[in-house]
């Protein structure tokens, strides 16, 4: 491990160091994921000081429990998954602020390359999961690709968690539709 | 530039012992290395530089002011560093709590830039890995630097170091020099050891200390010149040699009066330095 | 991987402009790309990381204060006080168990009989003296030499240390003697042991502690062992005359404490 500068260490190795009390490891993990992270909550919550105070707590969160990352998986994803709920957390204290595009229309014309990428990563269900309406892609999104559970779901978006529930088996009915 | 430190025949008595018996010494900056063997006097002398103790006579200046006085001997230790021969550590406590207590006693306040502060120094050392572990369940080198972090607080502009290279394997000891030669850059650094290789590697002045008494003060190379013509190699200990040993290859390094004839090679700072003091030895048998 | 992120794509990502799917799209690809990580994060906004960066440090480094600081803190102890407070050696937890027990035993004694109440009364007073001398000092505190060398005052530390061990010792001391169901009687130990502690203070400016706070003790011992193998001694009224000794003994040395100058005729004296 000594041998291979730090900056070139995997993910999984740089967790174990920083479960060691490797604060140099603490600060390449931070370089390194800080930034995906603080633009995917954003997308998520349109306060910057609230999305800065969840980054942080994050990483504090990683620094204390590091030892508890079980080795499967994607750190990036593990960090994910406690950003998300101290995300979740933070919202339920404040008044929420939902990022400006879930109010807007879903887009109206998407570039070639975009429709190339969609078919990429979801296929056909890409193309489908975008003519959702903004409601429904908000539940969609944070039940099916933030991994939230529903009642997560309920407080991230500020709704009820019947109504997470109600929306979810329409945009399940929606896309089934569409790839039927 | 005036020196950081003069010492003007300084005496000191313990008991029994008397440590220093006028000692006169000037440390400017850079690094000034402090020789002699065991009971020297060389910690007193750090001691004392140190404000830890006060000299029995004589006077110390350091940065223009008297440590005698007790204004001026918090102005000075406020521009001052010490790492003590064995320094020790509260129970319990890890690297980053350890150097931020001595920040505290340095009154390096508020805590922000105070911990700002402490980060700089243990990076200084190259310990930032282990800021969060406990100081005493680390190696003695790394405990070392643990007091070196501490000892560079504040940036002083003096550095007092204890024989800061003891007790550490060769690689340890190499990086301690290397940040000791670092820490000597723009401040005055006193350390005392009794490896000339530290001397050699690391001082461009050198004080040899011997029963609480000035032998030498000078270059390290005025030093290894002193057994210029004094040394010799042969395949014996030499009878006629003061001090002999025998070297890696097999073959014996003498030193002292050669026998007529025979070749001497170029002395080295040690050679310099056990002539000096082997031959204070004999003086005080005879 | 097949595909990854274009730098259009990274920017309309980064400042929100780009569409629900593709934004998913770029999501999940960045839980598993380290490139594309690197991409996207020359789009984030830097001077915000560095912040938030600073802050981190701050909670991960900043020693947690021990129950002895945040004790202090409450008390309206500065938290830099607090803290080297906390560090004297007979705060810690093995020492306080120490005189934990030693007052338990005592109490137990005294809680049985008339003899266990005197034994309790002549143990008592020493606590406060002992718990003292673990505070400051050569044998007692590891970071003494450096200590000595840097610019805050020996003297007040060495005192703020007293208070606090001698706060914390009493009031331990206290809540063992409402065990001991004597009533006032057993706080009559109170007095005498900060009589003893004001002692070993005046004497701390001419010898170290633990040379005071021995000496102190071993009179005491001394004084006890004179006096209490008379039977006769009726502990009561002993205790009863000692009360008044005691206070004059303790304001005494307070006075000579706090009113003469701390500050030495040369520093050389200094143990």
């Amino acid at each position: 491990m000594t041998d291979m500068p730090a900056e070139e260490l995997a993910d999984a190795v740089l967790l174990a160091s920083v479960a060691d009390g490797d604060r140099n490891g603490l600060e390449l993990l931070y370089r390194r994921h800080a930034p995906w992270l603080l633009l995917r909550l954003q997308h998520r919550c349109a306060d910057p000081g609230l999305v800065d105070e969840v980054v942080q707590d994050t990483f504090v969160a990683v620094w204390r429990s590091a030892g508890r990352y079980d080795g499967r998986g994607e750190v990036a994803a593990w960090i994910w998954g406690i950003g998300v709920r101290r995300l979740v957390d933070a919202l339920r204290r404040q008044p929420r602020r939902l990022p400006e595009r879930s109010r807007r229309q879903p887009a109206l014309e998407l570039s070639a390359e975009e429709r190339v990428l969609l078919g990429v990563e979801y296929g056909d269900l890409g193309g489908a999961l975008d003519r959702l309406s903004p409601e429904l892609h908000a539940v969609v999104q944070a039940t099916v690709l933030d991994g939230l559970t529903t009642r997560e779901a309920a407080r991230l978006l500020g709704i009820p968690q019947g109504t997470v529930k109600t929306r979810m088996m329409r945009a399940r009915a929606q896309l089934r539709e569409e790839l039927a | 530039m005036s020196p950081t430190v003069v010492v003007n025949d300084v005496t000191k008595r313990f008991a029994r012992t008397q440590a220093l018996a006028g000692v006169t010494v000037e440390v400017s900056a850079g690094v000034t290395g402090l020789l002699g063997p065991n009971g020297a006097g060389k910690t007193t002398l750090l001691r004392i530089l140190a404000t830890v103790l006060g000299p029995d006579s004589g006077s110390v200046r350091t940065l223009g002011l008297d440590p005698a006085d007790a204004r001026d001997r918090t102005r000075i230790r406020r521009s001052l560093g010490y790492l003590p021969q064995e320094p020790g550590f509260q129970r319990g406590f890890s690297v980053f709590e350890f150097v931020d207590y001595v920040a505290i006693l340095k009154e390096l306040t508020p805590a922000r830039q105070r911990h700002d502060e402490v980060r700089r120094v243990i990076a200084a050392v190259d310990l930032t890995s282990v800021s969060g572990k406990r100081v005493r369940a680390l190696s003695g080198g790394m405990r070392r630097r643990v007091a070196l972090a501490a000892a560079l607080l504040g940036d002083p502009q003096l550095l007092v170091l204890d024989e800061p290279t003891a007790g550490l394997d060769p690689e340890q000891r190499l990086r301690f020099r290397e940040l000791v030669s670092q820490a000597g850059e723009g401040r005055a650094v006193l350390l005392s050891t009794h490896q000339t290789e530290d001397v050699a590697a690391l001082c461009h002045h050198v004080v040899v200390l011997h029963e609480g008494l000035v032998l030498f003060r000078g270059s390290p190379s005025e030093l290894a010149q002193r057994a210029e013509g004094h040394v010799w190699f042969a395949e014996d200990r030499d009878p006629s040699a003061r001090i002999a040993w025998r070297t890696g290859d097999g073959s014996h390094r003498n030193l002292g009066d050669p026998p007529a004839g025979v070749v001497t090679v170029p002395p080295t700072l040690e050679d310099g330095y056990l002539l000096l003091v082997g031959a204070r030895d004999e003086e005080a048998a005879a | 991987m097949t595909w990854h992120i274009t730098p259009e794509l990274a920017r309309s990502y980064a400042d929100g402009s780009a569409a629900g799917a593709p934004s998913s799209s770029v999501e999940a690809h960045l839980l598993a790309c380290d490139a594309c990580r690197a991409l996207v994060a020359s789009e984030a906004p830097a001077g915000r990381l560095d912040a938030v960066w600073a802050e981190i440090q701050e909670q991960v480094d900043a020693p947690r204060p021990t129950w002895v600081e945040r004790l202090l803190t409450r008390l309206g102890v500065s938290p830099a006080d607090a803290r080297l407070l906390s560090a004297a050696p007979s705060l810690q937890v093995s020492w306080l168990l120490g005189l934990v027990a030693v007052l338990a035993f005592a109490a137990a004694a005294a809680s049985s009989d008339e003899r266990g109440l005197r034994a309790f009364l002549l143990v008592a007073p020493l606590v406060p003296v002992i718990a003292v001398a673990g505070a400051y000092g050569r044998r007692i505190d590891p970071t003494y030499e450096v200590t000595r060398s840097t610019p805050y005052p020996t003297y007040r530390l060495l005192l703020l240390r007293v208070v606090a061990v001698l706060s914390v010792s009493v009031a331990l001391t206290a809540v063992v003697s409402l065990f001991v169901g004597a009533g006032w009687m057993a706080m009559a130990w109170l007095l005498p042991s900060l009589a003893m502690v004001g002692v070993v203070l005046v004497l701390t400016r001419y010898v170290e502690l633990p040379v005071a706070a021995g000496s102190v003790v071993a009179g005491y011992a001394l004084a006890v062992t004179a006096m209490v193998p008379r039977n006769e001694v009726d502990v009561v009224a002993l205790a009863e005359s000692t009360q008044l000794v005691s206070l004059s003994v303790a304001v005494a040395c307070l006075a000579v404490v706090v009113l003469s100058p701390a500050r030495r005729a040369a520093f050389r004296r200094l143990p």
